[in-house]
């Protein structure tokens, strides 16, 4: 008993302070300027009545919807192609791989110990000569090259933890290597291949430096650069329309992640190979 | 807003990428450029948003049509502006015009020399103000490497009420002091002057060195000047001010911390532009009545502020339409009139005669414009980064690593005295200079 | 032991061939000397031509003087930008802040969603928003959630400091200054950082728990091994390898990322909260010299490659038998 109450008390704790802002913003996202600023009020309720000003500003005076679309799409595209690049490369380094393999997979890895504000600046030149400056294209080009190796190692590390004796079970029985991959391990490690998807996606959206750098004209940012760029005016802040910004692109996202969350941990029908 | 309407309407090739919907992702697309000449340029995200929509929908527009130019306007956060011309540079792409908010001499090798626009403009509108010249001229390669058409004045805000309460005006330093302190002890109040490593702090400090005599460098520009006597003065007064009339947000602040400062009616004073009295304006009519402005205040030596921002345009060297580049800074500065008033006085003309009648126009101003005239005379009591010298690379990696700013907060916060701050910041400055090769 | 999904038998769905397949001729899809390399070989190849010019340029930029608006790569001046930075108190300083932020963010990072991802594991009532909720941190944009942050957090503003007093935690007077006290700004940026990172490192410790073979722990509870035992002697040592991966990646993000410190403090309040990645770019990007920004960014490098190096090995020779 004592377990259980520990548990929803842990749970409401975690839940409430990383949810908190987010309350907040969703305040903020109606409240008046007036209520906004009134050092005397209650921040943690309406104080005056609800206002559509903000959401208006946000969806009329920027091209919210515009960068909204660009993101998910660009998302969605690095996320394919960053599981057909790191699936192979998991699964090799995983099993496969030998004494050449250890060196490769950390030389993979050491792309990341140079930061995008560094890195920035040359690759520009690239994706100039690769004639991709301001568009789109430029960034599904470069982020798979920061989503790849996380999720090569991350797959790898899954890829380890199932038991090698199941490939080699399947391949005693006649099954080729590549089959008893795509029929036996794939399903097995859904869970890391949706992890890694969730990954790849999330990083996509997020990233700023590259977007900000590749890309300028308004019609082809993304949501994380656009909207700072037209709603931090100098100093000054458009806050309402701002944590708009931030709610609606963040709760979608949220909703579709808890349903992948779903699949995997609504429980794993358990059959042991003796 | 900038290419929006032009990009929309550009429909999506590439198969099978993404399931077109209804608004397709025309970014995807190299979007068919207009027939003729393009024109590109990049520049802030104006705190006023009406004078984009002026510059953005009006001008560029007409300007555009009457040359057969197709013009496209691309907004930076300020924060960014840097990276993204670090970006342009490192990939000799971008745009034709790039604005920047503070001179850039570190960039000087890759723009066209401005020397043939500013002849033609001092032609038109006579010189431009002291301040402009000397902070984007470098004297040594003869050459202005960035075109100012405007910059921002950073005035005293102060509320009418409280100071007329304990009887002081902002004029001098002392009465600064003097001021604040009575109205912290009387009424709870307290000032805000930021001490924090942000761009404001950065231009309130160099104001408040100047008044007392102090200089980050000599004239010639290649001698560390910040070690002295005034500095060490200057350090004191501002501990003193700290320790008497702010609190410990004074370190949080970023730019708009002291907006909010002040616009909340929590203030009793700070040094900004204008854009502080005009959110109050917007956001507490009944406030912003209350608010008033001055110039900055005057120190042992003299009465001088900082320009709170310089907007100042270069043209890169691997720019597709230098001339088309050049004429359009000359034809925005001779339509200054209209900018000045579309910026809500934000805009102030480096050109001075490019704006006629400015006394007037701010006189005419609906709102409040008893104070706004405070700023008639601004160029007499505005300097630059690196005055008296010039605005060099090295003066603006000083500026962009905060030496200033932490050379009082490491004072204010009782970590070291003022004689070993203004040490330590002289030989971080020389450090600095020594990189440049100065 | 594996888990199979479904079937009793994956194996009974796959068609054997007519002959039985010997070792010798194998096909070639089965060869591991040659699946191996044709697995890696994308991955590396479009790593390599995307970063790996960028990569050693910018090695390369570290030991020369290019400027930022330099046309060449600069001269080549071997270790000046280092000794010179090793001169500059604010280097000093931003060297140790970057210890401390990453150790301490990383710390609470993994062991919060260790215990969060074993509260998931679990049944309960409303499971499924507080799924919901946790993941909120992690997918909001980094640039926006932090602006958020910074309401949360103002001098002024602060909904946290007005519960706090609304609580009598803190008195009316005096507010604490989350970004102007010097312990204060490296909580909260430290406080920012592991707020965005937990769902994340949350998912993936989850994921790792349920792909502990369910046998595994049930024979354990079976055996009459408590709680704790069952923590550390089987569950952690499973997770092994996912904890090292994750924990490493988190490192090398928090050394590398200035977003949080950027958007928040900008390193103050007098560098009080200025780390190396945040340092090199006010000084590389903002104050235009690259070549320092570089060194500053990079003075690490040797020291995490072989951490790096270290804990990959780890990670490897990490097995489920």
């Amino acid at each position: 008993m004592a377990g259980r109450v520990g548990l929803y008390l842990t749970v409401s704790a975690f839940s409430a302070l990383l949810a908190f802002p987010f309350y907040w913003m969703f305040l903020a996202t109606f409240k008046t300027d007036r209520d906004l600023y009134d050092l005397k009020n209650n921040p943690l309720v309406f104080n005056d009545h609800l206002t559509l000003a903000n959401l208006k500003l946000l969806f009329e005076r920027t091209l919210y919807t515009t960068w909204l679309w660009n993101t998910f799409v660009v998302g969605a595209t690095v996320v394919a192609i960053t599981l057909l690049l790191a699936l192979p490369a998991g699964y090799a380094l995983a099993r496969l791989a030998g004494r050449w393999g250890e060196p490769l997979g950390i030389g993979i890895f050491l792309t990341y110990l140079v930061p995008s504000t560094l890195l920035f600046i040359p690759l520009s030149r690239i994706v100039a000569l690769l004639g991709l400056q301001d568009s789109l294209w430029s960034l599904v080009v470069v982020y798979p090259s920061f989503t790849i190796p996380f999720c090569v190692w991350l797959l790898m590390g899954f890829f380890k933890s199932i038991p090698k004796e199941i490939e080699e079970a399947a391949m005693v029985d006649g099954c080729s290597r590549a089959r008893a991959i795509v029929q036996i391990i794939m399903p097995i490690s859904l869970a890391g291949i949706l992890s890694a998807v969730i990954f790849a996606f999330t990083l996509t959206i997020q990233e700023f430096v590259y977007a900000l750098t590749f890309i300028t004209s308004s019609g082809a940012q993304t949501v994380s650069v656009g909207v700072p760029t037209n709603l931090v005016r100098g100093d000054v802040f458009f806050w309402g329309s701002l944590m708009a910004g931030c709610l609606i692109t963040s709760i979608p996202v949220a909703i579709l992640y808890n349903l992948f969350l779903d699949r995997f941990i609504a429980g794993f029908t358990v059959g042991a190979i003796k | 807003m900038g290419s929006s309407q032009f990009t929309r309407r550009s429909f999506l090739k590439g198969a099978g990428v993404v399931a077109a919907a209804a608004t397709g992702p025309t970014a995807f697309v190299r979007t068919a450029r207009a027939q003729g000449k393009t024109l590109k340029i990049a520049q802030w995200t104006h705190f006023v948003p009406a004078f984009d929509d002026w510059f953005d929908k009006k001008f560029t527009k007409e300007w555009g049509e009457k040359n057969g130019v197709h013009v496209t306007v691309d907004h930076i956060s300020v924060n960014d502006l840097r990276a993204r011309a670090a970006a342009e540079v490192g990939a000799r792409k971008g745009h034709d015009l790039f604005g920047f908010l503070d001179p850039p001499p570190a960039y000087e090798d890759q723009v066209h020399s401005m020397n043939d626009v500013v002849s033609e403009l001092e032609k038109k509108f006579g010189k431009a103000i002291n301040l402009v010249q000397r902070a984007t001229f470098n004297p040594r390669t003869k050459n202005y490497f960035a075109l100012s058409d405007n910059w921002v004045p950073d005035p005293l805000h102060y509320r009418l009420d409280w100071w007329g309460e304990v009887g002081v005006k902002p004029d001098s330093w002392d009465h600064v002091r003097e001021g604040a302190r009575k109205i912290k002890e009387k009424m709870g109040h307290p000032a805000g002057f930021g001490i924090s490593q942000e761009l404001d702090t950065n231009m309130m400090l160099r104001g408040l060195l100047w008044s007392f005599g102090a200089q980050e460098q000599d004239e010639s520009s290649t001698k560390v000047a910040i070690n002295s006597k005034a500095t060490v003065e200057a350090i004191k007064l501002m501990t003193a001010v700290y320790k008497e009339s702010m609190t410990n947000e004074v370190f949080t602040w970023d730019p708009s911390g002291n907006n909010r400062f002040f616009v909340s009616g929590k203030g009793s004073i700070i040094q900004n532009a204008i854009s502080a009295i005009r959110t109050a304006e917007k956001q507490n009519p009944d406030l912003a009545k209350k608010m008033g402005l001055a110039p900055p205040a005057a120190g042992p030596k003299t009465r001088m502020g900082s320009e709170h921002l310089l907007h100042c345009y270069v043209v890169w060297k691997f720019a597709e339409n230098p001339d088309l580049a050049k004429k359009f800074i000359i034809d925005l500065v001779a339509s200054y009139n209209d900018a000045f008033l579309a910026s809500e006085f934000y805009n102030f003309p480096s050109f001075p005669k490019s704006v006629t009648d400015l006394r007037g126009k701010l006189a005419a101003d609906k709102f409040n414009a008893q104070q706004y005239l405070i700023l008639a005379d601004a160029e007499k009591w505005s300097a630059y980064p690196g005055y008296p010298g010039h605005t060099t690379a090295a003066i603006d990696e000083v500026f962009n690593t905060f030496v200033i700013p932490n050379m009082f907060a490491r004072v204010a916060k009782g970590e070291q005295s003022a004689e070993d701050s203004a040490k330590q910041a002289e030989a971080e400055m020389q450090r600095i200079f020594a990189k440049w090769g100065k | 032991m594996g888990k199979v999904e479904g079937k009793t038998s994956a194996l009974e769905a796959v068609p054997l061939g007519g002959t039985a397949v010997r070792a010798s001729r194998r096909p070639l899809l089965d060869r591991e000397s040659f699946l191996g390399p044709i697995m890696i070989l994308p991955a590396v190849l479009y790593v390599l031509a995307l970063v790996g010019v960028p990569f050693v340029l910018s090695l390369y930029l570290a030991v020369s003087d290019a400027k930022i608006a330099s046309t060449g790569l600069g001269r080549f001046i071997g270790l000046a930008n280092f000794t010179s930075v090793l001169q500059s108190p604010t280097f000093l300083r931003s060297l140790v802040n970057t210890f401390v932020f990453t150790v301490v963010s990383q710390a609470l990072v993994l062991v919060l969603a260790k215990i969060l991802a074993t509260c998931l594991t679990k049944q309960f009532y409303g499971k499924s928003i507080v799924r919901f909720l946790i993941l909120l941190p992690w997918v909001a944009p980094i640039s926006l959630g932090t602006i958020g942050w910074k309401w949360m957090l103002d001098s002024l503003y602060s909904p946290v400091n007005w519960v706090l007093q609304a609580l009598h935690v803190i008195p009316q007077s005096s507010w604490p200054m989350w970004f102007g006290v010097r312990e204060l700004a490296m909580a909260s940026v430290i406080g920012v950082h592991v707020w965005r990172l937990l769902p994340f490192a949350t998912v993936i410790i989850l994921a790792g728990l349920t792909s502990i073979p369910r046998e595994v722990e049930e024979a354990s509870a079976v055996d009459g091994a408590g709680f704790w035992s069952r923590e550390f002697y089987i569950v952690l040592p499973l997770l092994r390898p996912i904890l090292t991966v994750a924990g490493l990646f988190g490192i090398i993000f928090a050394f590398t990322d200035m977003t949080v410190i950027y958007v928040l403090t900008r390193g103050g309040p007098a560098d009080g909260t200025q780390v190396l990645s945040s340092l090199a770019f006010f000084t590389g990007i903002l104050g235009g010299d690259l070549a320092g920004g570089a060194a500053i960014s990079l003075f690490l490098f040797p020291m995490l490659l072989l951490v790096a190096v270290v804990m990959l090995r780890i990670a490897r020779r990490a097995e489920v038998s």
